[in-house]
């Protein structure tokens, strides 16, 4: 974890409502693993107050180092407005890497099943980083990048470079199937063999719906989560979900046990 | 007491305690400490108040548990604590490490449970003082109802101070009437210092969905556009009491400590800076004592009570 006062490097529009920023900080870049997240500032004054909670999308690397990250952002409020609005040079306070990452499957299991990548929306933001380490190890990865529209689906571009399969889902039907990501999903299931790791990020709804899938085809599955948040180390106690314990309910902070839980012990199913 | 702050003396006495700075954490701004642990030196503050501690384990609120509103924001996190006896066991082993006062925080939803948790910490070493809520905006039963009347408030900080022996501070809430007659209670009931104040409660609505942004409909509001307020009742409690006075409420620049520190505050406590701002009390200290050199003020204690009112 560390705390740095960063300029912008670029900030690169992807549509109208999203956008990627870089920011040169290796010991960040170099610590970061797929599912952290940071806490960026978005002011210099006390309005708006709270840094912003942000996944790492991608790691910059130069001669095979970590020197940078990227942050995938969509423009929702008054927060990410004035992220939008930054220019390169524009300092920002961030504290990072944060939180604890994607659990990766051991190199043993690792050929016995897929990696399948579920995200809607802005939840993608996480998965490129994830889908590389994944790569890497030499996972059979494979995505699902659902939205409302066809501009509403992220980081197409990022799994086509790596050779990843996409499946692409839209709730009105312009682009890939037309539905929830959990219909493209099921489709695969249903040719697929075994029972793939899942690993999904988005709207509640969805990642409820993804869950429902893999628990009647006996998948693991992790799911990224977010809740509004004030410091994101695990001291204002803001960002808590219930998770199941052994026979207890307890409440566990998104920002320090999460982002990433096993879906299981959410109470879902 | 000069640590690395050169030759300036940050010393300062709340009752009988020594702090080596006036900047301290406050209550459930820092948890248990290990986590801002991680990413500042403890030991270079004078201070660490903990989260309120009950009885037993508390689970807090249903989220959504906190709303951010212009200069501040607003929580409702229910107190959500591991309980005395899993700090005493767990969390304190770590701060007894550290070259920092440690202030529990204590509340509980009857004088009993109070005094049960008092007297439990009374027993633990390591603990320097006790800081009594009585104040807490997110607990019906408990805290804000004994802090909004001056019998309670006396009957609750009686039984406590019969039941310790640590140095006893009592956190008062803002939204009374007169914040003067809670803090003569206190003192006189017994209470070593008054700390002012704990959060004010607010609102905030989501528009499009006509319902209350937290769950628990209202919360207690934090952060800079507090400090005016409260800076406003520490003085109205500074032309009562002759208690030791900390100063609780939107601290995130010198400025802030040192206008607390002028109108009457012995220390101040950083709190939801903490949370935007996680180096603020570290650096606070530095500019402090930066500050003091510039002045030529060789001790910060000739700063405190240093308010001049009336003609120039």
């Amino acid at each position: 974890m560390f705390e740095r006062r960063l300029a912008l490097e670029s900030i690169h529009t992807l549509s109208r409502r999203y956008f990627v920023m870089q920011y040169r900080c290796p010991d960040i870049a170099a610590a970061a693993q797929p599912g952290h997240f940071v806490m960026i500032s978005v002011s210099d004054t006390i309005d708006p107050l709270l840094r912003r909670p942000m996944a790492i999308y991608r790691i910059v690397r130069e001669a095979g180092a970590a020197v940078g990250f990227t942050l995938l952002v969509e423009q929702t409020g008054r927060g990410t407005t004035l992220m939008a609005r930054a220019r390169p040079g524009d300092l920002a306070d961030v504290l990072g890497p944060l939180g604890c990452p994607f659990r990766l499957p051991a190199a043993q299991v690792l050929d016995d099943e897929e990696d399948l990548l579920v995200m809607g929306g802005v939840g993608a933001a996480p998965f490129p980083l994830l889908a590389e380490t994944l790569t890497n190890l030499g996972a059979r990865v494979r995505s699902f990048v659902g939205g409302r529209s066809r501009e509403n689906l992220l980081c197409l571009d990022d799994f086509v470079e790596m050779d990843i399969p996409v499946h692409t889902a839209t709730d009105d039907g312009s682009a890939g199937h037309h539905g929830f990501v959990t219909g493209a999903l099921e489709a695969h299931l249903g040719l697929a063999a075994g029972s793939p790791r899942i690993y999904s990020c988005g709207p509640t709804p969805m990642m409820r719906a993804v869950d429902e899938v893999a628990a009647r085809h006996g998948c693991d599955h992790q799911v990224s989560l977010e809740a509004p948040m004030a410091c994101g180390i695990g001291v204002c106690l803001s960002c808590v979900v219930p998770v199941e314990r052994g026979d207890a309910r307890v409440y566990e902070r998104i920002c320090r046990e999460g982002p990433v839980f096993d879906a299981a012990t959410l109470g879902w199913r | 007491m000069s640590d690395s702050n050169g030759s300036v003396d940050l010393a300062v006495t709340v009752g009988d305690i020594e702090l080596s700075n006036p900047i301290l954490l406050a209550s459930g701004t820092v948890g248990y400490g290990e986590e801002l642990g991680e990413l500042i030196d403890l030991s270079r503050l004078g201070g660490i108040v903990v989260k309120g501690l009950s009885l037993e384990p508390e689970r807090g609120n249903v989220p959504q548990r906190i709303a951010e509103v212009p200069g501040g924001m607003l929580n409702s996190i229910g107190l959500q604590n591991v309980g005395a006896d899993a700090f005493v066991r767990r969390k304190l082993p770590f701060l007894r490490q550290l070259d920092l006062k440690v202030i529990a925080n204590i509340w509980g939803r009857t004088v009993e449970e109070y005094v049960g948790v008092a007297t439990r910490l009374d027993a633990a070493d390591g603990v320097d003082a006790l800081e009594l809520n009585v104040s807490c905006p997110n607990i019906k039963e408990g805290g804000i109802s004994f802090g909004t009347d001056p019998v309670q408030i006396h009957a609750v900080t009686a039984a406590v101070r019969a039941a310790t022996d640590k140095p006893l501070w009592v956190k008062l809430a803002p939204g009374v009437t007169d914040i003067g007659v809670m803090a003569l209670a206190a003192e006189e009931a017994g209470a070593d210092a008054l700390s002012v104040a704990n959060t004010i409660r607010g609102m905030a609505v989501h528009v499009g969905h006509r319902r209350p942004l937290l769950a628990t409909i209202y919360g207690g509001l934090s952060g800079p556009s507090l400090f005016p307020i409260v800076l406003y009742l520490l003085y109205e409690v500074s032309l009562v009491s002759s208690l030791p006075l900390i100063g609780i409420g939107g601290v995130s620049e010198l400025d802030h400590v040192l206008q607390y520190l002028i109108t009457g505050a012995t220390a101040v406590q950083i709190g939801t800076a903490n949370f935007y701002d996680p180096m603020a009390s570290q650096r606070l200290v530095d500019e402090l004592a930066r500050w003091c050199c510039d002045e030529e003020i060789p001790t910060v204690r000739e700063v405190i009570g240093s308010l001049q009112v009336g003609e120039p």
